[in-house]
């Protein structure tokens, strides 16, 4: 196996092709980089455009640092109003649950959680973990397991978005989970309900239609297509760096789960499913992503690497298989 | 930008990001890539992006549609006309 000398990723990844100067395909052509707060992104504009509005931003928040970080910037730097919405997969470690509270109340954000039945969310894990229903490329960017979890929140993100006309959907991804340009983005309503769609089929042809709630259809988002939100990417124009966001969340009582593995600030699940993923295809889910903050600057090669590492944690990964064993 | 040029930066996109194994002569370019698990939401928003930078275009939210991204050929006449406006208009410019 060769590693790219530049990123961290390895020619055990099926699109990594390393060259004889030893850079991967990734790495030699041009790279994107944060324009860091020196160009006007349009969201404040956008905020001003509304006007009040009970809420302007869904913020799916995921208890993390990230999402907590860019919660904590939605409000502080662009006075956004926010209802802050949760997604349960009944793996939410109790610090994360308890740093949702902390955090929104001292943010003062309303927030709600949404918890689908544990059994029911098992059942499609386990069903949906070889990842043979996913594109490649999702797969080489996240775990299946993971790929399902954050679909199931997309899902309820839009839904919950439109259903309270709120005008932009933000989330907490870092620079490295999403290669995007455009830090304000407003989809087409067929090109996300047809991505919403392959998912749907596969799990209620399977799985049976009482999952088909979990999802939304083009029925429902043509009927909705002037409601379609804005999504938001903070991080194309507001710099990423992990030391700093753990400083400033620290501030809005913020504090680190123990129980959790080197790439997951919230969620027990994610130490299974990496586990499950490197023993599935031979390399880390996260590389991908971490790799692309090496390659744009936000991170050193080594804490790279020291992420990586860090693949699970061996005791929380025992109880979630635990857990998968006992649901049948 | 060369008509070659263009098309060979697409192949060499779509093979690292999409087909893996597969080669582009293997693939039926009418194939609908959302439908058939080539790529989801986060693959088009990464796709524009290259597009963007590769091309030197911008492609606008109300471009994002399943008719210019759906398919091969769909992604191909799309850069193809945004390319030739490009030329278009800098040998305006020149002139």
């Amino acid at each position: 196996m060769h590693i790219c000398a530049k990123c961290l990723l390895n020619d055990n990844i099926p699109s990594v092709r390393i060259n004889s100067q030893g850079f991967c395909n990734f790495c030699t052509p041009w790279v994107d980089t944060c324009q860091d707060n020196k160009t006007d992104d349009g969201f404040a504009t956008l905020l001003d455009e509304y006007g009040y509005k009970k809420y302007h931003v869904l913020m799916a928040y995921s208890g993390g640092k990230d999402s907590t970080y860019t919660l904590k910037l939605l409000k502080e730097k662009y006075g956004a109003s926010i209802l802050a919405v949760t997604f349960n997969n009944g793996f939410l470690s109790e610090a994360c649950l308890k740093n949702i509270s902390t955090v929104t109340d001292i943010l003062d954000v309303d927030s709600i959680i949404v918890k689908y039945p544990a059994g029911k969310l098992i059942k499609v894990f386990k069903f949906m973990e070889d990842g043979k229903f996913f594109p490649r490329q999702s797969l080489e960017r996240a775990s299946a397991i993971c790929n399902l979890c954050i679909m199931l929140v997309k899902n309820m993100i839009y839904h919950e978005a439109i259903i309270r006309d709120i005008p932009v959907i933000c989330f907490g991804w870092t620079p490295g989970q999403v290669e995007t340009s455009k830090p304000l983005l407003r989809l087409d309503y067929r090109m996300v309900a047809r991505v919403f769609d392959n998912i749907r089929n596969t799990v209620t042809e399977n799985l049976g239609s009482e999952y088909a709630r979990y999802f939304i259809d083009e029925d429902f988002m043509k009927a909705n297509e002037d409601r379609m939100p804005y999504l938001y990417y903070p991080f194309v124009t507001n710099w990423y760096e992990e030391e700093k966001i753990l400083d400033e969340i620290s501030k809005i009582g913020w504090q680190a789960p123990d129980n959790t593995d080197g790439n997951s600030s919230n969620c027990l699940l994610n130490s299974y499913a990496n586990q499950s993923h490197m023993e599935r295809y031979g390399f880390h889910p996260y590389a991908f992503e971490i790799s692309s903050m090496v390659r744009k600057g936000y991170m050193t090669r080594e804490d790279g690497l020291r992420k990586l590492d860090k693949v699970k944690n061996d005791s929380t990964c025992e109880t979630v298989m635990k857990r998968f064993q006992e649901t049948s | 930008m060369a008509p070659n040029e263009v098309q060979d930066k697409l192949q060499t996109y779509f093979e690292d990001n999409f087909l893996y194994d597969e080669s582009m002569d293997e693939i039926d370019k009418d194939m609908s890539l959302i439908d058939n698990g080539y790529i989801d939401s986060t693959g088009i928003i990464g796709l524009v992006a290259f597009l963007e930078r590769t091309f030197d275009i911008k492609v606008h939210d109300n471009e994002i549609i399943p008719e210019n991204f759906n398919t091969l050929n769909n992604i191909y006449s799309y850069i193809g006309s945004k390319v030739e406006n490009i030329i278009a208009d800098n040998n305006w410019r020149v002139g």
